[in-house]
């Protein structure tokens, strides 16, 4: 089986990484080495070819046939966003908005996809304007993202000046905030208020910006659509599973080796994209990971303890079966997962679960709009449960008493942000049910509570 | 005549002064902002949903008319 991946943050050249039909090569990151920065509009053109005028009805139905779903979390459907946003699109101003924020702190394959292939996104931002019936596309990036907004200026400038029929593209950096990448938030910036989240009664897509139809679709989902406009959907859908079509960027936190996105084109299996992460950051002049052989990580390396799956507000699995366990969709769903933002964080054996688990909580809670009593309170009382876990002041009964908690907080927000915090502490406590236990009749951490290296931002303060 | 009650929890501010005006529309959570326990009211609890909406300070209660059994357009970001 050729293991269809690419890694990205090493310099290869891996000759002409051939792209075409049927070719079971890298798909998103096809094309120059990582090293060589942003593609310029010239060479992807020449590399994949203009972009076809789309028919938009047969379109619709070629992406819906494709099954393309949202990589920016939530997995939902792409046609039907895009139908909702043309069905109400009637005297209406539409909007595309490019979902680049990446605020998940471990996450990097929207900014490595938007600082190498520029041009891709903004294809397919053009093919999402033409689907919706929008005229302008604003791309949204945190501040402080300065490698994606130089990206995408100076991809934009090229476009004008060649001449590309494009929708009006506009850049919009809004607060470096987790929740300020959710699609409300970022569409309440966008028309001018703060980066929250909303109650939503209607659908962004049908009533967003000041009541505008408003498409927002993560970096990765366009770049997709650009592919799937020239190569057809059933090219697209070879890669991937049936139920879960289509090439996937992940990224493999590394903890302090940094990290590696990989394209998963594909199905292969959790442990077997940690091994070429660590392969890919540890050796390999040519950049291609060359796995140590079944079930290990190198020499020395302690075994995977647990996996976080899917951003800090995933879920954890067992370390034990990632050998065996598919990155799929429904592989994930099989222990409770799911790709999420395709964050694979691994935590080794000789880190402490508990401590992990209890900071990710404190900083999810600290990212807290602050709007949703449950999430602002709940989410604090959360985190301070964990914190007593491993201060060693904590009980069997408080422990249960946290799983009662968990049940009040989950759907309580006007947006996912709980239900994800609420997720990533229910997996732990099922994972690390033999470590909690140990921790909740106050025995000695067996590892000494050490955390990995993985990144908590500290937050800006402005919301606007 | 049946209506629906909403809370917009980006609003509320916790006062808790609805579910005292309206108990058999909303509960109060462990820290002490409104749950809706019956979204389809009628009579007596219509009539009281309405008072509570009118005294939220925040604006944070809707109630609207339930019109058909249609059911609501499920918002995209919904799983
Ligand atoms: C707390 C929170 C943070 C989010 N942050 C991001 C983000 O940084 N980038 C992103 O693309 N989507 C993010 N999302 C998901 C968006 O709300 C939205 O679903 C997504 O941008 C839609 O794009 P897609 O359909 O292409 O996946 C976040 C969601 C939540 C609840
Ligand atoms: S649930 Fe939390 S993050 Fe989401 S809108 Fe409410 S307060 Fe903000
Ligand atoms: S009265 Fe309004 S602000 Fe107060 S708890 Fe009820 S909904 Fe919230």
């Amino acid at each position: 089986m050729t293991l269809a991946l690419r890694p990205t943050e090493i310099a290869v050249d891996d000759g002409a990484s051939p792209f075409g039909i049927g070719e079971q090569g890298a798909r998103l990151l096809a094309g120059p080495i990582a090293s060589a920065g942003a593609e310029p509009l010239g060479a992807h053109l020449a590399r994949l070819g203009a972009l076809p005028q789309v028919e938009v009805r047969q379109f619709l139905d070629e992406v819906a046939a494709s099954g393309l779903a949202g990589r920016g979390g939530g997995g939902f459907p792409a046609a039907r966003k895009v139908a909702t946003a043309r069905a109400a699109a009637a005297g209406k101003t539409v909007t595309v908005v490019v979902n680049a924020s990446e605020s998940e702190p471990a996450s990097r394959k929207d900014r490595t996809l938007c600082a190498l292939r520029p041009h891709l996104v903004l294809d397919g931002a053009a093919v999402a304007a033409a689907l919706a019936g929008a005229s302008s596309v604003v791309i949204y990036a945190h501040r402080g993202a300065d490698a994606v907004a130089e990206a995408f200026r100076r991809a934009v400038a090229e476009r004008r000046s060649s001449g590309l029929t494009d929708p009006v593209f506009h850049l919009g950096m809004g607060p470096a905030r987790y929740v300020a990448g959710e699609a409300s938030a970022a569409a309440s910036w966008l028309a001018g208020g703060e980066a929250k989240p909303r109650a939503l009664t209607a659908p962004l897509a049908a009533a967003g910006l000041s009541g505008q139809p408003t498409v927002v679709h993560n970096a990765e989902t366009l770049a997709h659509l650009a592919l799937l406009a020239r190569f057809g959907a059933s090219w697209w859908a070879a890669a991937g599973t049936p139920s879960s079509p289509g090439s996937r960027l992940v990224t493999v936190h590394g903890g302090d080796h940094g990290a590696t996105v990989l394209e998963v084109v594909e199905p292969v299996t959790v442990g077997s994209l940690l091994e070429h992460a660590a392969a890919a950051t540890a050796t390999a002049a040519d950049g291609w990971g060359r796995p140590g052989g079944p079930g290990s990580r190198g020499a020395g390396e302690p075994p995977v303890r647990a996996v976080l799956v899917g951003g800090y507000a995933g879920r954890f699995v067992d370390g034990a079966g990632v050998a065996t366990l598919p990155c799929t969709t429904e592989g994930l769903a099989l222990v409770g997962a799911a790709p999420g933002c395709g964050l694979l964080a691994p935590l080794s054996a000789d880190a402490c679960g508990v401590a992990t688990a209890a900071r990710l909580a404190r900083w999810l809670a600290g990212e807290s709009a602050g709007q949703c009593g449950p999430c602002l309170y709940g989410l604090a009382d959360v985190a301070e449960a964990l914190e007593a876990l491993v201060a060693g002041t904590s009980s069997r009964r408080a422990v249960r008493t946290l799983r009662r908690l968990l049940g009040e907080v989950r759907g309580k927000g006007a947006c996912h942000h709980p239900d994800g915090a609420v997720a990533m502490v229910e997996s732990f406590l099922d994972v690390f049910a033999a470590e909690v236990d140990a921790h909740a009749r106050r025995r000695r951490c067996p590892v000494g509570c050490a955390v990995p290296a993985w990144p908590l931002p500290q937050p800006e303060e402005a919301w606007r | 005549m049946t209506g629906r009650l909403r809370v917009d929890r980006t609003r509320c501010a916790g006062h808790g002064i609805c579910a005292f005006i309206a108990p058999g529309a909303l509960d109060l959570d462990a820290w002490g902002f409104p749950e809706v326990v019956a979204t389809e009211l009628s009579g007596d609890d219509l009539r009281r949903a309405r008072r509570a909406a009118a005294a939220c300070p925040r604006g944070a209660l809707t109630v609207s008319d339930v019109v058909s059994t249609v059911q609501p357009l499920r918002a995209p970001w919904e799983p």
